[in-house]
């Protein structure tokens, strides 16, 4: 009865101590060695055509894009967007 | 970015863009509240538009005008590329029938632009580094990583960031020692803004950015590889994880990474002139606000480089809209 108790008593206590461990944190990420690098970069980065709008050779100062547009007698097209203008694809 | 990728994939719109009108990109969030000359002028135009009188809080579209701030069209979005088309072609006809004394080449005097507003208006800090970045969904296969796919329009595009240090930061990356094999840490701040603000999957629209107690694991390092009359070359090594929970097991949302680097700093010019980071993970989790990712832990690439001088790449970082968070000022 008394191997019972202190049984139950020791299972408790790794109960509280497993609960209470702090969390071990780790880096799981996947391996990223030299070799992978160029590949990488080229997955990640805009190919060549990939994004037609990168190809206008857009100004990002409004003030900058009026001068031009003044000097070269033309209109402006301003494309306003709610966040990076040029942002995602 | 829906519209955007319609519209401004036609051949015919990216001409018109390109040889008839000067092209201009701006962020309404800063436009809509600046105060000086330039907020001034974009209120003008907007008030010349469908939404003026109304409770609107966005004037995202796309504007056609006059240099002196006529408005000739507008339109809200772009997915319909032959009425965006149209819209383009009907504002060039107005602009050929103004008088020749406001159209002709000189003919509009733009005046000097004067203070910036303090609050909502952004330069490059002076001296220092402006790096442009790209992230990409990625999958893994025999080839090694090639680009990611996935089921949201546009998710599986490159979604382009800049990084923003400044003079004082730039220095603390340099190395003190020429010494190969010498290590030290990438400057906390640094490495802080890398982490909080740009390991961010902001390929389906603005996502939130970490916040400080979000980064549970942060090591960069640097190592001087060789000093060569060109200069110093280094090499980053890091990892990173980043969770909404502090047991990363039980966050909803969280990014484990790997970064690697290779740089070069110019003693003589104090600068450097090679700045590639490279980092790749395993994302998790949604954003408010956004489409939604692929399911469950998928790949998530990042690269970093010295940005050209092209206007488009003085575009603001993302989250320099909170700029004493993201310089590390809190």
């Amino acid at each position: 009865m008394r191997r019972a108790v202190i049984g139950g008593a020791a299972a408790a206590m790794a109960a509280a101590a497993y609960l209470l461990a702090p969390v071990r944190l780790a880096v799981s990420a996947p391996p990223l060695a030299e070799r992978d690098v160029a590949v990488l970069r080229a997955a990640v980065r805009p190919s060549d055509g990939e994004d037609p709008f990168a190809s206008i050779p857009w100004e990002t100062n409004l003030w900058d894009a009026r001068t031009k547009a003044a000097a070269a007698g033309k209109p402006l097209l301003l494309w306003e967007m709610d966040g990076h203008p040029l942002g995602c694809g | 970015m829906v519209g955007r990728a319609s519209a401004f994939a036609d051949p015919e719109i990216i001409r018109l863009a390109t040889k008839e009108f000067v092209p201009v990109a701006g962020d309404d969030w800063y436009q809509r509240r600046r105060t000086d000359a330039e907020g001034l002028f974009f209120k003008k135009l907007t008030d010349q538009g469908p939404r003026a009188g109304t409770k609107a809080h966005t004037h995202q579209g796309m504007y056609l005008f006059t240099a002196d701030g006529q408005l000739l069209g507008f339109k809200n979005a772009s997915q319909q590329v032959d009425a965006t088309r149209q819209t383009i072609r009907d504002a060039l006809a107005k602009f050929r029938q103004l008088p020749a004394a406001r159209t002709r080449p000189g003919a509009v005097s733009v005046p000097e632009h004067g203070p910036l507003d303090p609050q909502f208006a952004r330069v490059p800090p002076e001296g220092g580094l402006v790096a442009s970045v790209f992230t990409r969904i990625l999958d893994y296969g025999p080839g090694g990583y090639r680009k990611g796919k996935c089921e949201a329009f546009g998710g599986d595009k490159a979604a382009r960031d800049h990084l923003w240090l400044t003079a004082d930061e730039v220095k603390a990356m340099a190395p003190a020692r020429a010494e190969v094999g010498s290590r030290y840490p990438v400057p906390k701040a640094v490495a802080t803004r890398l982490a909080r603000f740009h390991l961010i999957d902001n390929t389906r629209g603005e996502p939130p950015d970490w916040q400080p107690d979000q980064v549970r694991l942060s090591r960069m390092t640097l190592r001087v590889a060789a000093v060569t009359p060109d200069g110093i070359d280094l090499k980053l090594d890091g990892e990173v994880l980043l969770a909404t929970d502090a047991n990363p097991a039980k966050a909803d949302r969280g990014f484990e990474v790997r970064l690697v680097g290779d740089l070069r700093w110019k003693p003589a010019a104090g600068a450097f002139d090679r700045f590639d980071v490279t980092a790749v993970g395993t994302w998790w989790g949604d954003m408010h606000d956004m489409q939604k990712g692929r399911p469950g832990r998928s790949l998530l690439g990042v690269t970093v480089e010295l940005a050209g001088d092209r206007p488009a790449d003085r575009v603001p970082p993302q989250w320099a809209r909170n700029p004493a968070a993201y310089f590390g000022r809190e």
